[in-house]
């Protein structure tokens, strides 16, 4: 193939630094796709159906059309962040996994016994992360049984934990053994320890070498290693030199990643700033995939899919039953899976997921039923990723013409030269595998061309290249979705202003009877601040999240219509009101509410309407009998500003500190 | 008490005649009560604190009207206290203020509780759509009713982990370490609070809400007998209330 191409570290039009940029002029592809998650194409459909009665139906009656299956557990705590992750996990120490292994316990103890457990064995179990092996030892091995034990996985089935290096010692790894782990995935990434450091990795080579010896002592059947390329400044040879320290350490299977920076990790920002090494070009990322691939088939290694190599020990059952549209049942916050015709996923944060599953499982936080031509597609992307393509294993029913819908995509990549056809089914080509993932999404997006106007749960648009996007396991809520009558706000906005006007209600709510309570209340003026800068806090930090004309106004409209429902203030609810539609106009009109100084004065303007209004009772009725009262009322409304400043300004402080976790995105 | 209360919603009771209103016959009955309250003298507001009293023991709402009145007369304590102390001199009319705070007080927050308790999200969605109150008004509003008692719990659990954390604890921190409590209470709620609304935003995304389009209701709001009826008597009260009130 002939390629022209840039730098990845180009100057943009306006001359901000923009590292991302690839462009792969005159190739079939624009950019080169590198997780799983770009070829979830098929995902694309409108909610359909009642999903929850088909998975109650699957589970409680055992429905399940597909004799293959595999359990996810998903373990959200890593001992230390890795500067590349945002996948779903946060830091978290041995006793909190201990505690979380709890709730685990009790999810699997609801599947236990159902028709769906008992109807047929488990061939897999694969517990993932964060990292499953911060669980301590007793616990770990206490899970594993249970879930040997409910989920019926014998002497033949697969159980993977993946692990950091540092996890691991002789105990944990005996323990883990005796309980009937037969393979580990370590995050290894590289041999290199400066490089190491850089991501975050604390244990140097000489450990990884001891370790991996120690795992193969305690009786570890299968050892794997997650190994990445494209690392900053890293050149091919040094690439090479991890993988000539994987084929000497005789790894049973070695997983290969491309490095992706992720919007929102430490390695984003370092590569933005320019305070980490820019990341290989496209070019030398292609030579770093096809390098790898000669050296590792010729050291005796098979690819069994778009990023696993393996030797004969290493059976990868769970990604190659998922991949062959098998069940995967999906245990643990956050962890997702499929059952049959079903896309589910559990609560993404601890807290929703102990509520979800407090009293028997009551629900997925998202249960998709798929079409059948998406799953088709589905089964489609599972076989690419696996090096083929057979048109009569794939799923199928007999409504579908699984030639006809794919015969486009297949003319295309055989005359490319990414797909040869062999006897039995097509095949792809050593440049196949390095575009893979491309090729796999090409082929799920014929699903995305018929549902162009419709939601979907786990989209990814197209448009996305690996590393632009948020997260790589998070639901994507969809560029636009504005219902009628939503005037340009998105449900995510919708949801945002909703929780956050509950929250001002609730604080408000707890400050009121503690400063009544205390008599605080009937200090001048103290009251009026401390209420204007707690609620000013959080409307400044709702109104970044979503920096639209009209939120403020929105926000005041439902917290005067509760105030006005559970205390009965009829003038307070109308300040609201009148107070946020000012406040949005004024912010308008000095340079919009995404600025911070509008919006200061927005807020200001909001709290000293609303605290006129509500003491325009007391105005009217007193200011002529007591002149007293005339001054406190110009006090509180004085209290009031203030408050709404001193909010304001504590809300940019509330704000960095928020973004710094991650969640202001 | 608030934990008792975050539980106690999701328990209605569908044999009560309160609980199985329209939610637009509850908004009605609220938005009546609290203007009646607002402008009512000591007789009037003492007679819708019996009425709302009553309501309120047959929907099963008898501890929150108990914690409210103790709230309201343990105030009304405290405000005489202080006048006596601080201001030294005794507040005038001690029974009218008794009225004006209790009564009143009792009688607002107790119609707002039972509306709030008694209406399930999915009636109150339907009878504000039935109003023709735009979408976006009615989805914030319908979360934020939502959420308020999950908040509450949210507090109470941040409250719990500050205690253990000997962070803030004791009462009197609330005067002397009232940064430390806003730092770390605020943070937190915030970042649950933004943590949830994402997630309501996929669920919400998943179950399709966000679809163009008109969702159909299934059961669509509709007034009924014991809302005419139930409007009629609290009017009548009214009525009798104003009426007793000219001649007292």
């Amino acid at each position: 193939m002939k390629k022209a191409m840039n730098t990845n570290s180009s100057l943009t039009n306006n001359g901000t630094h923009h590292y991302q940029e690839i462009k792969y002029s005159g190739a079939v592809f624009e950019s080169r796709l590198r997780s799983h998650m770009d070829t979830y194409g098929w995902s694309q459909v409108s909610p359909t159906g009642y999903p929850k009665k088909v998975w109650l139906d699957i589970i409680k009656n055992g429905k399940s059309e597909t004799n293959r299956r595999t359990a996810y557990i998903h373990v959200p705590f890593c001992g230390t962040l890795c500067t590349f992750c945002n996948f779903q996990r946060k830091p978290g120490t041995p006793a909190m996994a201990a505690d979380y292994a709890q709730l685990i316990k009790k999810e699997l103890q609801w599947y236990q016994n159902s028709a769906y457990v008992l109807q047929g064995r488990f061939e897999a179990l694969y517990m993932g992360g964060g990292t499953p092996s911060l669980l301590p030892t007793d616990t770990l091995a206490g899970l594993i049984n249970i879930a040997r034990q409910i989920l019926g996985l014998d002497e033949s089935s697969e159980i993977t934990i993946e692990s950091t290096i540092h996890d691991l010692d002789e105990e944990k790894l005996r323990a883990m053994a005796q309980a009937g782990v037969t393979r580990i995935s370590l995050g290894v990434q590289s041999f290199n320890t400066s490089i190491r450091r850089q991501l975050g990795r604390l244990s140097d080579k000489q450990t990884i070498y001891k370790t991996i010896e120690t795992a193969r002592d305690a009786g570890i059947k299968t050892i794997s290693a997650d190994i990445l390329y494209r690392l900053p400044g890293q050149s091919v040879r040094e690439f090479q030199n991890d993988l000539d320290c994987a084929v000497e350490l005789n790894l049973d299977g070695i997983s290969l990643y491309p490095l992706i920076a992720m919007t929102g990790t430490p390695l984003e920002k370092g590569l933005k700033t320019n305070k980490i090494a820019q990341l290989p070009n496209l070019s030398i990322e292609m030579e770093q995939c096809k390098m790898a691939r000669n050296i590792l088939i010729t050291s005796g290694y098979k690819q069994d899919t778009s990023t696993h190599f393996i030797k004969e020990d290493d059976r990868n059952l769970y990604a190659n039953v998922r991949l062959d549209d098998g069940d995967c049942l999906p245990i643990g916050c956050s962890a997702g899976g499929y059952l049959g015709p079903l896309v589910l996923m559990n609560a993404m944060d601890k807290q929703m997921y102990q509520v979800q599953i407090s009293g028997g499982k009551t629900g997925y936080m998202a249960s998709v039923n798929l079409p059948a031509k998406n799953r088709l597609l589905r089964s489609v992307t599972g076989q690419l990723q696996r090096g083929f393509l057979n048109t009569k294993t794939i799923w199928q029913n007999d409504s579908l013409e699984p030639e006809k819908i794919l015969k486009e995509r297949i003319d295309k990549y055989l005359d490319k030269g990414f797909l040869t056809k062999t006897t039995e089914q097509y095949e792809l080509t050593d440049d196949g595998w390095c575009w893979s993932y491309n090729i796999a999404a090409d082929f799920a997006n014929i699903a995305k061309s018929e549902n162009s106007n419709s939601s979907s749960a786990f989209a990814m648009p197209s448009s996305n290249i690996s590393g632009n996007k948020t997260h790589p396991h998070a639901l994507k809520y969809g560029k636009k979705k504005n219902g009628k009558g939503m005037r340009g706000f998105t449900i995510k906005d919708i949801s945002v202003l909703g929780v956050m006007c509950a929250l001002v209600i609730v604080v408000q709510f707890i400050f009121a009877m503690i400063f009544h309570i205390t008599g605080i209340a009937l200090i001048p003026g103290v009251m009026q601040f401390v209420m204007s800068f707690a609620s000013c806090i959080i409307l400044f930090i709702a109104l970044k999240k979503v920096p639209k004309a009209g939120a403020l106004s929105i926000m005041t409209a439902v917290y005067s219509m509760i105030t006005m429902l559970l205390s009965g203030s009829i003038l307070m609810g109308f300040g609201l009101i009148i107070g946020g539609v000012m406040g949005d106009i004024t912010a308008k009109t000095i340079g919009g509410i995404q600025k911070t100084i509008p919006l200061i004065i927005a807020l200001v303007i909001y709290r000293t309407s609303q605290t006129t209004f509500s003491k325009l009772y007391a105005f009217i009725t007193e200011m002529t009998q007591v002149q007293l009262v005339w001054y406190l009322i110009l006090f509180s409304i004085f209290a009031s500003a203030a408050g709404a400043v001193a909010g304001g300004l504590a809300g940019i402080k509330l704000t960095k500190k928020i973004t710094k976790a991650g969640v202001m995105a | 008490m608030i934990r008792s209360f975050t539980q106690r919603l999701g328990q209605r009771n569908p044999n009560c005649v309160f609980e199985q209103l329209d939610p637009r016959c509850k908004l009605l009955i609220v938005l009546i009560v609290t203007i009646a309250i607002v402008f009512s003298n000591s007789l009037m507001s003492s007679g819708l604190f019996i009425a709302v009293g009553i309501v309120a023991l047959f929907s099963r709402l008898t501890k929150a009207l108990l914690f409210t009145s103790s709230f309201w007369v343990l105030l009304w304590c405290i405000f005489m206290l202080l006048f006596h102390i601080v201001m030294r001199q005794a507040i005038s009319a001690p029974r009218a203020m008794f009225t004006a705070m209790v009564f009143k007080g009792t009688a607002l927050i107790m119609t707002g509780l039972w509306f709030a308790v008694t209406t399930k999200l999915r009636d109150f969605t339907s009878a504000l759509e039935a109003w023709r109150i735009p979408k976006i008004i009615i989805l914030p509003l319908t979360i934020a009713v939502r959420f308020i008692p999950t908040l509450f719990h949210e507090s109470l659990v941040i409250r719990d982990s500050m205690k253990l954390r000997r962070i803030a604890h004791r009462k009197r921190d609330l005067l002397k370490q009232p940064h430390l409590i806003g730092h770390s209470y605020l943070a937190l709620i915030t970042i649950r609070s933004l943590k949830m609304a994402d997630e309501l935003a996929a669920v919400a995304e998943t179950r399709g809400l966000a679809r163009p389009g008109k969702s159909k209701i299934f059961k669509p709001a509709q007034f009924k007998r014991n809302d005419y009826l139930s409007l009629s008597m609290l009017l009548v009260l009214i009525i009798v209330l104003i009426i007793a009130s000219y001649f007292v």
